[in-house]
């Protein structure tokens, strides 16, 4: 029997975490793994897509709903859990990518982080074995173009593209101006299309 | 007129609809007359249909939240060595269950007792509830309702909108009901929210009161709801329990400040058949008389008129 997974956005869901988060702030864990289902798909594909590498975006993951737990007595429900766990989700990314850019230095295989990974992957659209190839191929060259970006860039393309999370809602989680979100997307955007214009001609 | 990088930023804004009507517009209208930008936009489109949204799949998941899991409930045995909780989850690891508890709720709250007065799904399982689900594995907190019915001994069925059908029965004084009809309330289908508030008017008219929680949520549909149908039916159920404080505040906010004349003036109604004390509205009274229903006008008058000839 496989679960089924169902997504509800509502104030019904709203309702619904703000009891849970409350009843993980009175030192229920039960309520907190229910938090954690409702939103930790959507943390383990923004790690994935900021990293590249399945094992380093579970470290994140894990590292993300650890500090979450330990945090959740200081939530104030000034914004959403989802968006909280995001939040923390970017900045644990983002120094995943500080401490790996010290050890590539000292590392002989920094051209291929996570090389092993792409087998795993679930590629949405595709149906026939050499599409996948295809999609495979596709992916590492997104995965090597999202390495030109700089961290936060690469915050904003991966909340905004992958998670499609509305800007209004990324400036919130990464507490800058909207107008600062824009610019970083845009020079992004304009990143990728450099790096991926080989690719995408063809 | 724009710089060619406002122009661009704004082809990227307009690729993934962040931009204003007005300045969709200002760049649609441009774009018709500039094939320079057209050819950008086709590059930009071009670039999103190929860098498509991926995910990580649920084989990878499930493992990954079941490590997180385990790695979570060894902490909390640290900090409480005795928590049944713990104990449990030990069990439930070792039989080698996915512990989604979500799914999985329904057939551990069959096993388990626990404490804390807090709702959870396995309250739905004990006493004379009955809940028919074929494989348990939908929690009813996260899905949509079907129907509510309410049948004249005072039970309400609440059906959800699963594949598997969800039904839960049971008394409308019921904490377990009484915690879904609330979800029912607020609920974003409008057609569901209807069938609450019918429901709860039944409950209401029979019992002639109703749980202090619910009043929360009827004022908040006041405030919010968009149905005039709905409104009305909660001013009904408002006028219907016993005269309170609290029901009293909700009806004189309904009659003070909702946009709509019909549901201001059933207020009105409910306050003056529900037994209120006429002098302590005086001063709402002092306010409707202006107000742009004639009879709600008139009435705040009389009443008014009369309140003073019976101080004096």
């Amino acid at each position: 029997m496989s679960p089924v997974y169902i997504h509800v956005v509502s104030d019904q869901q709203k309702y619904i975490e703000f009891e849970l988060v409350q009843r993980a702030q009175q030192g229920d864990a039960k309520a907190f793994e229910e938090l954690v289902i409702l939103s930790d798909h959507q943390v383990l594909n923004l790690a994935y897509s900021m990293t590249g590498s399945l094992t380093d975006a579970q470290d994140i993951y894990q590292e993300t709903f650890l500090r979450a737990f330990k945090g959740i007595g200081d939530f104030r429900f000034q914004s959403s859990f989802r968006t909280w766990v995001l939040r923390i989700a970017v900045n644990q990314a983002i120094n995943w990518r500080k401490k790996k850019k010290l050890k590539l230095f000292f590392s002989l295989d920094a051209q291929n982080p996570g090389e092993n990974d792409t087998p795993f992957l679930q590629i949405t659209d595709d149906s026939d074995a050499s599409a996948a190839i295809r999609s495979g191929e596709i992916l590492q060259q997104i995965h090597a173009a999202m390495h030109t970006l700089s961290s936060k860039e690469r915050a904003v393309f991966s909340l905004r593209h992958f998670q499609e999370i509305k800007i209004k809602e990324i400036a919130r989680m990464l507490e800058c101006a909207e107008g600062t979100v824009k610019n970083l997307l845009f020079r992004a955007t304009q990143k990728m299309q450099k790096a991926l214009a080989h690719y995408i001609e063809e | 007129m724009s710089t060619c990088r406002t122009i661009k930023e704004k082809l990227v804004l307009y690729c993934y609809d962040e931009l204003s009507d007005t300045e969709q517009a200002e760049l649609e209208a441009h774009l018709k007359v500039c094939s320079a930008c057209q050819e950008e936009l086709a590059a930009l489109q071009k670039l999103q249909a190929d860098v498509k949204s991926f995910s990580v799949s649920n084989d990878i998941l499930q493992p990954t939240r079941r490590a997180l899991f385990y790695k979570l409930r060894n902490m909390s045995a640290k900090e409480q060595p005795s928590s049944p909780w713990w104990n449990i989850g030990k069990l439930a690891l070792q039989a080698g269950l996915a512990i989604v508890l979500v799914f999985f709720g329904f057939k551990l709250g069959k096993n388990q007792s626990q404490t804390g007065s807090n709702f959870a799904i396995k309250d739905l399982l004990t006493a004379s509830r009955t809940i028919s689900v074929d494989d348990g594995s939908i929690s009813p907190l996260l899905v949509g309702i079907d129907k509510i019915t309410f049948s004249s001994d005072g039970a309400v069925e609440i059906s959800y909108n699963t594949l598997n059908k969800i039904h839960i029965q049971g008394y409308g004084n019921d904490p377990a009901i009484q915690h879904m009809l609330h979800y029912a309330l607020l609920t974003d289908d409008p057609i569901a929210r209807l069938r609450a508030v019918k429901a709860l008017e039944k409950l209401a008219s029979m019992n002639k009161k109703l749980d202090d929680s619910y009043f929360t949520i009827l004022q908040r549909i006041l405030n919010q709801e968009t149905n005039i149908g709905v409104k009305l039916t909660v001013i009904d159920i408002l006028g219907t329990v016993q005269p309170q404080p609290q029901v009293q505040d909700i009806l004189v906010n309904a009659m003070l400040a909702d946009d709509n004349q019909a549901v201001r003036l059933q207020a009105f109604k409910a306050l003056l058949g529900g037994e209120y004390q006429i002098a302590a509205l005086e001063n709402v009274l002092t306010i409707t008389k202006s107000d742009s229903n004639t009879y709600i006008r008139t009435k705040s008058l009389e009443l008014l008129n009369k309140s003073k000839g019976t101080s004096l």
